[in-house]
């Protein structure tokens, strides 16, 4: 099954979807705007409350975390002790398809017809969606930008703002197609049409999906950020709530979750925390009238024990806050997450993607980064993604997924730079062969390597003369 | 514990899943405690005003805030109910939880119960949730939300309005103070679900555009009794 924009075929090659995105003036305005709103936002917001502090406290929490992970064979034997304390039904899963199937299993037993989900990075992995659909169960997505893409049979394109890429005309016209709704273009009117049609969900649903965004192992408690509240009633109505967690989400303790709660959202959409942090502690109570009979939490691994390699331990720090894709110029260049052909993209993805499905299948990813390390400032778990995308491009060239010819020319370059005759000698040659391909000081078309360049752009040709010869003969005397 | 290391169907057993884990790890053992330095994530003291620091923060955060003495508060409540037909109560057995339902039987408003109905749905036709509070966090202006045999997950999720009774000593300072150790309580014994809410329910999602009442109540109001 592939063909989705998040499910490309294999190898996936960027270009195929941002040459495209690159002529789209509108979505590259689109794109620009919201991310450079967000991302000076996010500064401001820590700033505001952290000041100089902001980097002390950044690096608490990486520290927190990267803990967390040396220890993690204890930490999720801890949660998982602690959650079954409080009747949840703990379940581990190693890839995509077994996680939805012990999910799939559990609506059988229970006959379950309608899912109502919530927004959750972990399902779009393991294509949950239509898994649950394929099994003739009716699966909605209660979050409002995720459920304008359900009705679009699109694919998120933003970690938190997954419609980045589509204005409000595209969700007028999705709503009066797909649920007959008036058209309209102003966003109160939309958002007013998808509550009242969400309630009805809610409402008649018999299994709520969340992911989380923290496990609490001391504790065994699932938390769950959100800002519109569909987590909190997707999971409360109906009798069966299953959680989908991957197995990074692990925090020690509840006095832990402070330094997270007051980074992620100020990291992810400028607040100071989300409106609703959801902590759920097991299935209601015997004493309670309302809540799930049954809590499920589906540990996914799907990967992650593998990036857990003390060489990249650190990438599963991420805390899913999107601040390194709202900075990135390259995220906003290409138009968005679509580009990266997975379900995590920016930098974050870039580098995370490749080490999941292959460095063979995603060649193009980790050089989807200029490393200007604007990502590495913003993260606030303080992960090296500059460090890490020149660690994937190092494992491409050992690996030989870098051609030959790649390889080659960057030996010789190597080779030129280690003494200073060899290094003129270069330049005199390149600069020689590079002038030979000039005609009125532009070079419009050259050949392979460097034909990707001047087929978006031309380049100028090099000076007659190096600055290093000029510099010599001013210093002799002579005429420059 | 036995009993969990079963495989489930699909998935691995517990011991498989985290061998997997261990195996990338370079040691094992339980580890000493977690980096923490509260003071540095801090933000607000527990000195501060936190009355005044509580709603000026829930304020900002789209919530309107009112200030009331015991003697004032039934007042209030009646003249923030003038209009409205039906309500749930979501409070713990009290006097201030008869205050509430004495004022809104006056006005002749039905009250919903919601312990006899089926789960969250009874919310869905009451105009307005009443609750009172497990505590407050000045630092953000929140309200905490806990389930349990007298409250409920719906009420101050299902209906458009949220109307929440905070006594002065609910308010805690800081995220920090909310979630400091609480040793000795375990899992079982704690809330099934315990919310932060922070604000009315929000979406930027359609163009970044700030839209209140999505899912949850587009209104919230908060009476800080002192």
């Amino acid at each position: 099954m592939s063909g989705g924009p998040l499910d490309p075929p294999l190898p996936h090659r960027i270009a195929s979807r941002a040459g495209a995105a690159g002529r789209d003036v509108q979505l590259q305005q689109f794109v620009n705007r919201a991310t450079d709103i967000r991302d000076h936002a996010r500064v401001e917001a820590l700033d505001a409350a952290f000041g100089s502090r902001t980097e002390a406290v950044r690096t608490l929490a990486g520290q927190i975390k990267q803990h967390t992970l040396d220890h993690l064979d204890h930490y999720v034997g801890q949660f998982a002790d602690a959650a079954t304390a409080a009747g949840v039904h703990v379940h581990f899963a190693a890839d995509g398809p077994a996680a939805n199937e012990i999910c799939l299993a559990i609506a059988r037993r229970r006959g379950c017809r309608r899912c109502v989900k919530s927004k959750s990075m972990v399902t779009e992995e393991t294509k949950l969606v239509p898994a649950l659909q394929a099994a003739g169960i009716e699966a909605v997505e209660t979050d409002l930008g995720e459920f304008i893409i359900q009705l679009d049979d699109d694919a998120p394109s933003h970690i938190v703002a997954p419609m980045i890429h589509k204005d409000r005309r595209a969700v007028g016209r999705a709503f009066e197609r797909e649920i007959g709704a008036p058209y309209t273009e102003d966003p109160a009117e939309l958002t007013a049409i998808a509550r009242a049609h969400m309630r009805v969900q809610y409402q008649r649903a018999d299994l709520g999906v969340s992911g989380a965004n923290f496990l609490v192992a001391e504790t065994g408690t699932v938390v769950i950020c959100t800002n519109e509240g569909n987590a909190d009633l997707s999971v409360s109505g109906p009798p069966v709530h299953i959680a989908f967690v991957g197995i990074e989400k692990l925090v020690p303790r509840l006095q832990d979750l402070p330094v997270f709660l007051k980074l992620l959202a100020r990291s992810a959409t400028a607040q100071p925390i989300t409106i609703y942090t959801t902590m759920l502690t097991g299935p209601r109570r015997a004493a309670d009238h309302d809540g799930p009979e049954e809590m499920h939490v589906i540990l996914v691994d799907n990967g992650r024990t593998r990036l857990l390699a003390p060489d990249t331990r650190e990438l599963l720090r991420c805390i899913r806050c999107g601040a390194c894709l709202n900075t990135c110029p390259v995220y906003r260049k290409v138009g968005g997450g679509h580009a990266y052909g997975a379900v995590y993209s920016g930098p974050i993805g870039a580098t995370i993607t490749p080490l999941l499905a292959g460095l063979e299948n995603y060649p193009d990813l980790p050089h989807a980064s200029s490393l200007c390390g604007a990502c590495f400032d913003a993260c606030p778990v303080r992960i090296d993604l500059p460090g890490q995308l020149v660690r994937r491009r190092r494992e491409m060239v050992e690996t030989r997924v870098t051609g030959l010819l790649e390889r080659s020319l960057m030996r010789a370059w190597a080779w030129s730079l280690r003494g200073p005759r060899r290094y003129r000698m270069a330049t005199r040659l390149q600069r020689v062969g590079l002038r030979a391909l000039g005609r009125a000081g532009w070079i419009r078309r050259a050949p392979p390597p460097l034909a990707g360049w001047t087929r978006e752009r031309d380049l100028p040709v090099p000076a007659r003369r190096s600055f290093h010869d000029w510099w010599k003969k001013r210093e002799r005397g002579g005429r420059p | 514990m036995s009993n969990d290391t079963a495989p489930s169907g699909p998935g691995l057993s517990r011991d498989v899943f985290v061998a997997r884990i261990r195996a990338q790890l370079d040691a094992s053992g339980p580890p000493g405690p977690p980096p923490s330095d509260s003071k540095l994530v801090r933000r607000v003291e527990d000195g501060a005003d936190l009355v005044a620091e509580f709603a000026s923060r829930a304020t900002e955060a789209g919530m309107a805030v009112e200030t009331v003495s015991p003697a004032t508060l039934r007042a209030q409540l009646a003249s923030r109910l003038d209009d409205v037909k039906r309500v749930t109560v979501s409070m713990s057995p009290g006097p201030r939880r008869d205050a509430v339902i004495d004022v809104v039987t006056t006005l002749g408003i039905e009250i919903i119960d919601w312990r006899r109905a089926s789960g969250v749905l009874a919310h869905y036709d009451a105009d307005v949730g009443i609750t009172d509070v497990a505590a407050a966090v000045a630092e953000t202006g929140t309200l905490v939300l806990s389930s349990g045999e007298h409250h409920s997950r719906g009420a101050f999720m299902v209906p458009p309005r949220h109307l929440a009774i905070v006594p002065r000593a609910a308010i805690v300072a800081d995220l920090v103070d909310l979630l400091a150790a609480e040793p000795g309580r375990p899992p079982h014994e704690r809330p099934a679900a315990t919310v932060l809410v922070s604000g009315p329910s929000k979406t930027a999602d359609i163009e970044g555009i700030l839209i209140t009442g999505v899912h949850g109540p587009g209104r919230v109001e908060v009476l800080v009794v002192v």
